[in-house]
């Protein structure tokens, strides 16, 4: 019956077309040297407005094609433009035009600028291919047809790569192949740009929309001339360049997230915050009082169903004579409320004697949170010949945060008598980061002489982070039973502490980097030399004063009851340091870091079959602090490290096949220290101090990799990689303790880690079908110094070997695919699988915390509407996966007065349960 | 074949780079500049310190004064050190003794309190918020900061007025930040020494002492209005090991003596014998409920705890089961509580902790706790109104039942807690254990501490006179 009925509308619809009484051109466009399809190629007919577009597998059909003679045109990156006549008699027929594509000479293929699209899957691909070293690159048209709005959320889709997430469930940190954030850099067309985090170098990857790149590139070996403290590898985002053809793009949509939907949103007005601090005010060492702070930022109010905002805005084009002068600018905006509700069981500082895991505290929290993205950013070039160009480009990236956190944590310690019983703290916090990363570039590429360029870039970026006035207040009840057995609450009292922090960081940048190259023949074949250099004097400063307001006792020396309003008149101050603002602190200091590196690199492609890429760099290191303590007094209130690391690597290439390549690379890297990570400040904790390291080393690591790759046609690609990395003094944290003092957690040197891993990628297409996929196993090991809390009550030392944080010995992902080109409708589930993964070392032995595999299911689907609108949708986190961490020792907590909720296993401790909920996106796009 | 040797040759100097080895720098990081300590010889003391402080004069700090580690800076009796700036500290690397004596004591207090007891010691029912005691305001000095380097920390007969506040803005010592509460005494060497003796504690902003590991001996001192809304008088952490006996502690924020076993300070677990106490009316200001119990055993500490007498303590012994205390080596008893109020009589063996009721206990657990002694529950609640204004210790001078509010009553006063006759405290004690003594390595005559054993009678004021001597 089925069969019959589709049978029916086909004839219907081959009637329509037959109807329409013109003719339809098909065709195939190949590769003219191995007879790879080309997808997404265009074939215009000259003179008038009728295109055709190939598919995946290089086939391309033009409907309605009147009576006449035409010529078609394909252009496409990379090949040279090929053109053919047709002579239309039959309206009714159909004809057949093939195109077989030269490719442009090899050597040039970066300088053409054709008319292709680079934001193509294809351009991506074949970046891929030709690359110098091992990198896995995501076109814009990939990212587009993603689920995720962030370049946080777009890194999970890249083989090898894991994410670190915020409390709210968002993706921040990329962790590439098991090397968490600290091992990696962020580039931008090439230039690292410094971050807004206060004591480290890594850039919060959701800064960035995902709309406004050309591609992504996640480099897993470097070459000589790029920088070398990329351990697990580097993320370039590559902007969108002036398009040839003027182009203006824009994206209108909306969404929800389904936990508040159900929930409904509470926040704080972020217009009640006071940006600058007392002391801003009235100057360092100022006494405050109360009342020189608000208390309206805890005025929360309740929105039933927030709708999300994203706005995303693009114009380019080439102008002047012969398109000299390129121009583009791209705006995005994003406003997006989220949600998460968490339940963590806080594990005591200590343990239980014979180091089992203790519980003093549980928490149930919501999250409100409402994230503002603001990106724009332009770029200029100016061709004056085909030798020298100029281009400047500007970006500045922002995102403000707004985040209320509604805690209930009832203590486990302290009059519990059973569920439901115990002193019970309700805990309000409101806060408000607002982050920015601001980088301008002027480069210049100059063809000197025959076979000699030159390319400069002078850059200056600055990252900035402010948090003003982060405050949480608490109160505390008693909920009881008298001896009837009957509930007993008592009124709730403000509790201590109430803090009130502004704190806020900035890190300016200038680089210059210069790179000559110079291209030979030796023997007959392609040599090209290159040398540059690159320094940077970056200057880091940091600022955090903290007021810690103590609610007042009553007149007759006991806590007051709680009303509900917070005034300035139910505060004090403990004394005068504590009133100025507790400057001294260790987060407060400045940080310089210069940089002087250059190589040299000799490219050697030999019989067309062999690529090799080798040289050595060699960077010079000066890190220096300086805290607010007077070096006089404090020790390491000041200091200088420098070092000088000489850094060869080599990338070698051998083309099995034109489709096939065999790729084997060594590069050694380094891992600079923190900012803050030096500083010595010790503070007491409750369970130990907590201190910088002076005296920390830089971490050194050699890196090998083995890659196959396999491009069989369009899109497919195979991928097949081993990696091992040996990591010399790598920096944890972990505690110091000799028994004869009190045990310090910092910084420090262990040794050697190692790093080895597999990973294999696959994409296939069949007709509009298509799967990708891709598969990373990781073994990562290190050995540090740890605390043993034994049965006689006392502290031991001991070693153990562990898995780096954030490192998954499994992790995979999986898409299904369906491209319909005619229909301009494009549907992708997106599966991710994240093994299970340590996120937080403990200092004690065997009870760090894991958090459990996770299996995250996106969808998303984009439907062309007439000639240049896009419909799309995304959902995400379909499956509404929860993010579960247990520590893995045998449960004791199942039952009893100290019962955890939620516990369902014997052999591990669940201590935190987090959901975030379902999100959807709708929108429309505009491109012309 | 040339050509590839040629192009072998030019693969193998792109490989050879390898070879290379990093070198690396030396770092430079600032050191303070160092002081020698100087002689005292001026009667105001600033910068680094050491040497003799001498019998009966006056002495002014107005800075924080450092005794560097090695030096000794000594008190002979008579001593006063007056502050001149809440700023003025004793930064105490090296050791600092105090060695007052029973007619003629020491003094360490702002120069104000000093000459003008009256304005600043209230001694009637006060509002905490204009009481100098109390407020910040009444913070006339920073308090004794013992260095991680610190053997020797020994006070005898010795007033420690007025000190605490908040941590230097400049130069917090060592284990603070800025702007944090500062402990009158803070120690924090696990192989040190820190004997307190015989003397008084007026005020304070938190703890009167925090020991993060030490070998202790806190005997025979008085405490008064100790920490404005946060704070114990005498609060040992891990590592540290002694007797806190013959205390008189009044009026307390939480608690009186605590033990915990928390912290990673030494090789040590914390073993606190607190004996023959008096703790009257503790516990009332803490913000936190049930935090400040008077005589407390928490997380994995030990120790032996008898004959002491808690009077209208919010919160009265306490061991705590979550993070659990050593259970299997805490050995009390003999301890007498007496309560003006339902909530204190019923706090006496605090419900949801494990303080196990003792037959010898004042009043006898049969009497009022449930089931006691065949089978009843640890931390139960439980109403024993009858006990109100129960077993009243019958101090020389102390008014039971208190008149007006019971947690204003945070001062010694005129008070006397001498026993009358006919109490009963007198010969309700245990006596077959013995101090820890801690402190036994330091022998010398002028240094070394005084132990007082335990008592028959109950309380820092056996009728023998063998106890508190203020």
């Amino acid at each position: 019956m089925h069969f019959h009925i589709i049978r029916y509308i086909s004839i219907a619809l081959l009637l329509t077309i037959y109807t329409s009484q013109a003719a339809t051109i098909r065709g195939h466009i190949k590769d003219a040297q191995n007879g790879d399809p080309l997808i997404e190629a265009t074939v215009i007919m000259k003179g008038t407005d009728i295109s055709g577009i190939t598919n995946l597998e290089g086939h391309f059909t033009i409907k309605d094609v009147p009576v006449g003679e035409y010529t078609l045109t394909v252009n496409y990156l990379g090949y040279l433009q090929q053109e053919q006549t047709i002579s239309i008699t039959d309206a009714n027929a159909h004809y057949m035009v093939n195109f077989s594509m030269p490719e442009e000479s090899k050597i040039i293929t970066v300088e053409v600028v054709g008319t292709a699209d680079r934001e193509s899957a294809k351009y991506a691909l074949n970046l891929e291919k030709n690359a110098d070293n091992i990198s896995n690159v995501l076109s814009a048209k990939t990212i587009q047809l993603l689920p995720d709005i962030t370049i946080a959320s777009v890194l999970q889709r890249v083989s090898g790569v894991s994410l670190e997430r915020t409390s709210t469930g968002d993706a921040r940190y990329a962790i590439i192949r098991g090397m968490d954030q600290r091992y990696n850099y962020t580039l931008v067309n090439g230039i690292k740009i410094p971050s807004p985090d206060n004591k480290y170098r890594y850039v919060p990857m959701d800064m960035f929309p995902a709309d406004i790149i050309e591609r992504l590139e996640v480099i897993k070996s470097l070459t000589p001339n790029m920088e070398a403290d990329a351990i697990g590898g580097a993320m370039n985002l590559v902007m969108k360049d002036a398009p040839d053809k003027f182009t203006v793009t824009a994206n209108l949509g909306t969404g929800a997230s389904k936990l508040l939907a159900d929930r409904g949103y509470t926040n704080f007005d972020k217009k009640t915050i006071s940006l600058q601090s007392p002391s801003d005010i009235h100057g360092s060492g100022y006494i405050a009082t109360p009342y020189d702070f608000t208390y309206k930022n805890f005025d929360y109010s309740t929105r039933k169903l927030p709708l999300n905002g994203i706005l995303g805005f693009s114009v380019g084009g080439r102008f002047l004579k012969d398109k000299k002068l390129g121009v583009i600018v791209a705006t995005s905006y994003q406003n997006v409320y989220k949600g998460a509700n968490s339940t963590w069981f806080k594990p005591s500082n200590k343990p239980n004697p014979g180091n089992t895991p203790a519980f003093e505290d549980m928490y149930i929290r919501q999250y409100n949170t409402n994230q503002t993205r603001y990106a724009i950013h332009n770029k200029i070039d100016y061709k004056f010949n085909a030798r020298h160009k100029l281009s400047l480009y500007n970006m500045y990236m922002k995102m403000d945060e707004v985040q209320y956190r509604h805690t209930i944590d009832t203590s486990l310690s302290i009059g519990r008598s059973g569920t439901g019983t115990g002193n019970t703290y309700i805990l309000d916090r409101s806060r408000m980061q607002n982050q920015s990363i601001y980088n301008t570039t002027l480069q210049g590429d100059h063809i000197l002489f025959e076979q000699f360029k030159l390319n400069w870039s002078g850059v200056y970026s600055i990252a900035k982070s402010i948090t003003p006035d982060w405050s949480e207040y608490q109160t505390v009840h008693v909920v009881g039973k008298d001896s009837a057995g009957n509930q007993t609450t008592t009124p709730p009292v403000l509790n201590i502490p109430f803090y009130r922090i502004w704190t806020r960081n900035t890190d300016r940048d200038w680089a210059g980097y210069i790179n000559l190259s110079y291209h030979l023949k030796v023997m007959g074949q392609d040599v090209t030399l290159s040398t540059g250099g690159l320094y940077r004097d970056k200057l880091r400063q940091n600022y955090y004063n903290e007021w810690d307001l103590i609610p007042k006792t009553s007149s007759i020396g006991q806590p007051v009851p709680f009303n509900g309003q917070l005034s300035p008149d139910q505060f004090q101050f403990n004394g005068t340091s504590a009133a100025q603002g507790g400057i001294v602190n260790p987060l407060t200091y400045t940080a310089t870091e210069k940089i002087l590196a250059y190589y040299i690199q000799a490219k050697i492609i030999a019989f067309s079959r062999l690529e090799i890429i080798g040289g050595t760099r060699v960077e010079n290191t000066t890190q220096t602090w300086q805290t607010i303590q007077d070096p006089k007094l404090a020790y390491g209130a000041k200091g200088t490290v420098p070092y000088t690391d000489i850094l060869p690597s080599v990338n070698v290439k051998y083309r099995l096949t034109e489709k096939q390549n065999l790729r084997a690379s060594y590069y050694a890297a380094i891992n600079r220290p923190g900012f803050g990570e030096y500083i010595p400040f010790t503070i007491n904790d409750d369970n130990y101090s907590l201190s910088g390291n002076p005296n920390l080393k830089h971490a050194t690591s050699n890196n090998y990799d083995v890659r196959y790759e396999y491009f069989p046609k369009g899109l497919d690609q195979l991928l097949v990689g081993v990696f091992y990395k040996n990591i010399y003094n790598p920096i944890e944290s972990a505690v110091n303790f000799t028994g004869t003092s009190s045990a310090t957690l910092r910084p420090d040197n262990f040794g050697t880690a190692t790093n080895y891993g597999l990973e294999l990628a696959l994409v296939k297409y069949v007709g509009k079908f298509g799967v990708s996929g891709n598969y990373t196993h990781t073994n990562s090991s290190i050995t540090t110094d740890k605390l043993y809390y034994n049965t006689s009550y006392n502290l031991e030392t001991r070693s153990q070997t562990r898995p780096l944080q954030g490192q998954s010995a499994n992790i995979g992902n999986l898409s299904l695919l369906y491209k319909d080109k005619k229909l301009g409708l494009d549907l992708q589930l997106a599966f991710v699988y994240t093994g299970r993964k340590i996120v937080f070392v403990s200092p004690y032995q065997d009870l760090d915390y894991w958090q459990r595999a996770t299996s995250q299911l996106d969808f998303s689907v984009e439907k062309r509407l007439f000639k240049y609108f896009t419909l799309y949708c995304k959902v995400n986190n379909i499956l509404n996966t929860p993010v579960i961490v247990d520590i893995l020792q045998p449960n004791i907590y199942k039952t009893g007065k100290f019962a955890l909720s939620d516990q369902s296993s014997d052999s591990k401790v669940t201590v935190q349960k987090d959901y975030y909920g379902q999100s959807f996106i709708a929108g429309l796009r505009f491109k012309l | 074949m040339k050509r590839k040797i040629y192009l072998g040759t030019l693969a193998l100097l792109v490989l050879s780079f390898s070879s290379c080895k990093k070198k690396s720098d030396d770092a430079s990081i600032s050191t303070p500049e160092y002081k020698v300590g100087q002689a005292v010889s001026s009667d105001t003391l600033s910068g680094s310190v050491k040497g003799t402080m001498l019998a009966n004069k006056t002495y002014y700090f107005a800075t924080p004064v450092t005794i560097n580690a090695g030096d000794t800076l000594v008190m002979q009796s008579g001593v006063k050190l007056l502050s001149l700036n809440p700023a003025a500290q004793l930064i105490v690397k090296g050791s600092f003794v105090s060695l007052g004596t029973q007619g003629n004591p020491n003094w360490i207090t702002g120069v104000d309190a000093y000459a003008h007891p009256a304005n600043y010691k209230l001694n009637t029912p006060q509002n905490p918020n204009t009481d100098p005691g109390l407020m910040p305001s009444g913070k006339l000095w920073g308090g004794i900061q013992c260095d991680v380097t610190c053997p020797l920390l020994d006070l005898k007969w010795t007033h420690l007025d007025f000190a605490g506040g908040t941590a230097s803005s400049t130069n917090p010592p060592t284990g603070y930040t800025a702007g944090k509460d500062l402990f009158v005494i803070f120690f924090q060497n696990a192989n040190g020494n820190l004997i307190i003796e015989d003397s008084w504690f007026y005020g304070s902003t938190t703890d009167c002492a925090r020991i993060n590991g030490g070998k202790i001996h806190i005997m025979r001192n008085t405490a008064e209005k100790i920490a404005y809304n946060d704070g114990d008088a005498f609060n040992a952490k891990n590592a540290t090991v002694g007797d806190m006996a013959y205390n008189l502690i009044i009026g307390t924020a939480k608690g009186g003596t605590k033990a915990s076993n928390k912290g990673a300070y030494g090789s040590a677990q914390c073993n606190i014998n607190m004996y023959n106490n008096t703790y009257i009316s503790g516990g009332y200001r803490s913000v936190d409920p049930d935090r400040g119990a008077n005589v407390d055993y928490e997380e994995g500490a030990k120790g032996m705890s008898y004959n002491n007498i808690l009077v209208n303590s919010k919160t009265g012994f306490r061991i705590l089961e979550n993070v659990i205390a050593d259970t299997a080596h805490c050995f009390y008893g003999y301890n007498l509580n007496y309560g003006d109020s339902l909530a204190v009589v019923n706090s006496i063996y605090p419900p949801t902790h494990i303080t196990k009721p003792n037959a010898h206990d004042i009043p006898n657990p049969a009497t009022f706790y449930p089931g006691y002694p065949n089978s009843y529950t640890l931390g139960e609640t439980y109403n024993a109104p009858a006990l109100i204004g129960q077993n009243n210790p019958k101090f020389v001078n102390f008014p039971l039942p208190v008149t007006g509010v019971m947690s204003l009553y945070n001062y010694v006063g005129s008070y006397n807690f001498h026993l009358s006759s006919g109490s009963p405290a007198i010969g309700a004690g245990f006596t077959g254990f013995a101090p820890l003594n801690a402190t036994q390595g330091i022998t010398d005559p002028y240094l070394k501490a005084t132990v007082t054993l335990p008592n028959v009678d109950l309380g820092a004021y056996p009728t023998d006179g063998s106890g508190n001597q203020h």
